[in-house]
């Protein structure tokens, strides 16, 4: 073979790998997003747990006439469906556990853009909430929805090369959050049953837990001193702002303080400042406030898990009598300022 | 830029395109230009401070290597090799020296205010120092030419897929493949992502997975079980083995894509003999450092001093691998106890030859039992490397050793370490795969079993290679233990 | 040549000894890597050995510029009287 032929068979050779190099990486950067397209579908597809309720809430399939929204305390202490017989009316609750007002009010915006306006809503306090979270607890449930603009601009704020990466990037968010992520997804695809995540029933949380040892825990960390919790404007207007698109919608709308052990109270000492910044945003917004936090189901240690939590038996207790309130609501309407 | 960022992945496919299209004279500018961007997305003033060193040491091995007269050159090298020691010193131990000068400085009238100074190491220095001390040292004992170019000298300091942890490369090594001229071949390239994907693996699946459990005994040890604290003391070796070594291997495997071959650091580690075998295999460029310019010239230098010669030369190497990996006590005692071993190894070692020379059976048991018994000298001496503090390095040895007449505690720690036993079969698979993958690459079998398979089937294992990359590595876990050094 | 040829004959034995090594033969571009036992510690012991029986003394940069058995053997010729 003269030497020619051999430098053209060499320059073709490395032109093929040349172009196998590139037909390689063209086809990996597809099979990303088509298994990336593939396992969101599957999280889009589950009914338990947390995606449980994110996908009918997208979905529409909600549509209740009280809403309940908050953070793990409206999650575990309200049980819809005591409120829903109570009332006659469907109770629904979309508490987001481990989040402050600033994720609460996109996620109540997505739910109105997908849902109707309900005819009751219920915001939950805490002595803790009156702060803005400054990331997203549990982030891997929001993967499945950042093409909900509301929840994607706001999670953005908090961190926006993450969720950046996470939404335009395929298998970013898979690989950041863990394999369990991903299992979840392929459960999805192949409909098996979601057993990991435990159920919510109308989007309430069951906890059938007694009383653990985090509130001595707590108790020893702070010592006599007790504890000063922030009272933030940018966290109040968070909360007056879902006030008026829920009364936008025609809502009855109360902030409501569920029970929380009273051994907790010496150690709050700004309990009072709280309380009277939820009453001031409620009534100057056109909503009730609720205050349970003194309630005779504080006194009893049996009905919570811990200082801030209710049990399932307890969340039954509360949610009778909250029933009754918000009936009396309900008929009377919202108070004039 | 961490290697396992996204960031790095746009800056290596921009750097390595711009690199290859270059043409061939200007492939050495393109090559430190992306080396210095890397290194000031970390810090700009301390980038300065490189640029500085590199500059400095440059000139001084053109004094050395350019015939000034031995007297200058000697002159010279001194200059150099104490004053970049003390530029490490500083960076490294800046905390000690200011507690000591807090201590001392009231005597001598210098009031000590009340704030503490916290200064971050600069990136890297205690690898490219050293690159530079070996430089000025090998052109003085004339195994290297001094380096005429600046732009080839910068980019030997600050060669980017070395900078952050190794491996440390030599002058000569380098220079020898005549850096920043030439394209890889497209086999070579293909090396290089394979081993990146490898490393990624060795790093992300096998010993961010392992740290799961094992950092959570080592973070808290007097909470932990005597269980646990066993299982965290025999799996530590191997999640520290895995990161480092899938750290070396990204950075060699992104070295050849610039055609540039990187010295490994690990040799089967835990098949070694005896000790000494072992540091023979461990961070291997670093202890080659060693051995080439602190413990040759001393043993050298205390020659006529016979076996306390060599027990001195030993143990000082030893202490300065401890040393080197920061100012802790814990590090001190490593680098004692190590030296203690390799001493006790080092005196033994003609007679333990002549013994094995004479039993031929017991040799060949010697191959079993010997890195048995290395493998729990090792574990033992690593709880000295993890432990926050002395005490509580104390506290793991001692609770950790009655687990060893309860063995049924051994399975229900793991169970509490990881949180349920799925995790644990992920390590266990993950930990015979990869040592599967170092058995295939020592023994060159990647050829027949890999390489001669058809196309098609080639890349689905690279594809799913990568999947396994990227599925089941644990990402948020903080930074690679052995870029802090 | 005759004395050059003494030396590697002394040189030969001395290795031997060090290296429990009877078969050993030295050559010119021999180094570390072609026998089995030579690694950093029993290298100073052949230096320590070679200083003895030449009855010379070799600096420490002398010494490191050692790449192979050639020019250790150049060096100890230098260094005899």
């Amino acid at each position: 073979m003269s030497s020619s032929d051999q430098a053209l068979r060499a320059d073709r050779s490395t032109r093929l790998a040349k172009t196998q190099a590139f037909a390689f990486c063209l086809i990996g950067i597809v099979l990303m997003f088509v298994i990336n397209g593939a396992l969101i579908s599957g999280l889009r597809r589950l009914h338990n747990g947390d995606f449980g309720v994110w996908n009918a809430l997208v979905a529409g399939d909600i549509n209740a006439d009280v809403l309940v929204i908050g953070a793990s305390r409206a999650l575990v202490d309200v049980d819809c469906e005591v409120v829903t017989k109570r009332l006659a009316q469907s109770c629904f609750d979309i508490g987001l556990d481990g989040s402050a007002y600033n994720l609460q009010q996109p996620l109540l915006e997505t739910y109105l853009a997908h849902n109707r306006p309900p005819r009751i809503a219920i915001v939950s306090a805490d002595i803790a909430s009156l702060s803005n979270a400054r990331e997203a607890y549990h982030p891997q449930q929001y993967l499945p929805y950042l093409d909900q603009p509301q929840v994607y601009e706001r999670l953005k704020s908090l961190d926006p090369t993450l969720w950046w990466k996470q939404r335009y990037l395929p298998l970013y968010g898979f690989a950041h959050h863990g394999l369990s992520l991903t299992i979840s997804a392929v459960q999805g695809l192949i409909k098996s049953p979601d057993s990991a995540a435990p159920t919510r029933v109308r989007g309430h949380l069951a906890v059938d837990l007694s009383w653990d040892g985090s509130f001595d825990n707590f108790m020893r960390e702070v010592g006599d001193r007790g504890k000063i919790f922030p009272v933030e404007p940018a966290a109040i207007a968070h909360v007056a702002a879902m006030i008026r698109e829920l009364r936008a919608g025609g809502a009855q709308v109360a902030i409501f303080y569920s029970p929380e052990w009273r051994e907790m109270h010496r150690f709050e000492l700004n309990r009072s400042e709280v309380l009277s910044s939820y009453r001031t945003v409620a009534t100057s917004n056109g909503a009730v406030f609720l205050d349970y936090s003194d309630s005779p189901l504080s006194f009893d240690r049996s009905y919570f898990y811990n200082s801030q939590h209710m049990n399932r038996r307890g969340a039954i207790l509360f949610s009778q009598v909250l029933s009754s309130d918000l009936a009396v609501l309900a008929t009377r309407g919202a108070p004039t300022p | 830029m961490t290697f396992q960022s996204v960031e790095f992945a746009a800056f290596l496919t921009v750097a390595a395109f711009i690199y290859w299209l270059a043409a061939e004279r200007f492939k050495r500018y393109v090559l430190l230009l992306a080396s210095y961007v890397f290194y000031a997305t970390w810090s700009l003033p301390y980038t300065a401070l490189l640029t500085i060193l590199t500059i400095v040491t440059h000139r001084v091995g053109l004094i050395i290597g350019h015939g000034h007269g031995e007297r200058q050159a000697r002159r010279a090298v001194g200059f150099a090799i104490v004053g970049l020691v003390m530029v490490l010193a500083v960076f490294k131990y800046w905390k000690i020296l200011l507690t000591i000068a807090a201590q001392i400085g009231p005597s001598f009238g210098l009031n000590h205010s009340s704030r503490t100074y916290d200064l971050i190491a600069p990136i890297g220095i205690s690898y490219y120092i050293f690159k530079l001390i070996s430089y000025v040292l090998d052109v003085y004992w004339e195994r290297l030419p001094a380096q005429t170019s600046l732009i080839d000298f910068g980019n030997y300091v600050s060669f980017f897929p070395q900078i952050l942890s190794g491996p440390i490369q030599r002058a000569g090594d380098f220079f020898r493949q005549h850096p920043g001229t030439h394209n890889p071949t497209l086999a070579r390239m293909q090396r290089g992502l394979r081993l990146i994907v490898f490393g990624l693996f060795q790093k992300f699946v096998v010993a961010d997975r392992i740290g799961l459990g094992v950092d959570q005994a080592f973070l808290h040890p007097r909470d932990s079980t005597s269980g646990q604290l066993l299982v965290a003391v025999y799996l530590f070796p191997w999640q520290l083995y895995a990161d480092f070594s899938g750290l070396t291997d990204i950075a060699i495997g992104l070295g050849r894509l610039f055609d540039i071959e990187s010295p490994k650091n690990f040799d089967a580690p835990f098949f070694a003999v005896d000790i000494a075998d072992f540091w023979r295999r461990w961070h291997i460029t670093l202890t080659t450092w060693l051995t080439d310019y602190l413990f040759t010239p001393l043993r050298l230098k205390l020659r006529s001093w016979g076996q306390l010669g060599l027990a001195i030369a030993v143990f000082a190497n030893m202490i300065a691998i401890g040393v080197w990996h920061g100012a802790k006590w814990t590090f001190v005692l490593f680098g004692a106890s190590s030296g203690i071993l390799l001493v006790a190894a080092a005196l033994t070692q003609r007679k333990r030859n002549q013994f094995y020379k004479r039993h031929p059976s017991l040799a060949r048991a010697r191959r079993i039992t010997g890195p048995l018994l290395t493998f729990h000298l090792v574990a033992f001496s690593f709880i000295l490397f993890r432990a926050a503090s002395v005490s509580e390095a104390w506290h793991v040895f001692a609770h950790a050793l009655p687990a060893y007449l309860h063995p049924g505690r051994l399975r229900v720690a793991i169970q509490e370490l990881w949180h349920g036993g799925s995790q644990f079969a992920i390590i266990v698979a993950a930990l015979l795969t990869m040592e599967l993958c170092h058995l295939a690459r020592r023994r060159a079998l990647l050829g027949r079993w890999l390489y001669c398979r058809p196309l098609w089937l080639r890349w689905c294992v690279y594809y799913a290679a990568v999947s396994v990359v990227l599925f089941f590595g644990i990402y948020t876990t903080k930074t690679f233990i052995y870029v802090q050094f | 040549m005759d004395k050059e040829q003494q030396i590697r004959e002394k040189l030969n034995v001395i290795f031997r000894n060090i290296f429990d090594d009877e078969t050993l033969q030295i050559y010119d571009t021999m180094s570390a890597a072609d026998v089995e036992n030579w690694d950093s510690l029993t290298h100073i012991n052949l230096i320590v050995a070679i200083e003895k029986g030449f009855k010379i003394s070799m600096t420490t940069k002398e010494v490191q510029a050692l790449s192979n058995v050639g020019e250790l053997v150049r060096l100890v010729v230098r260094k005899l009287p």
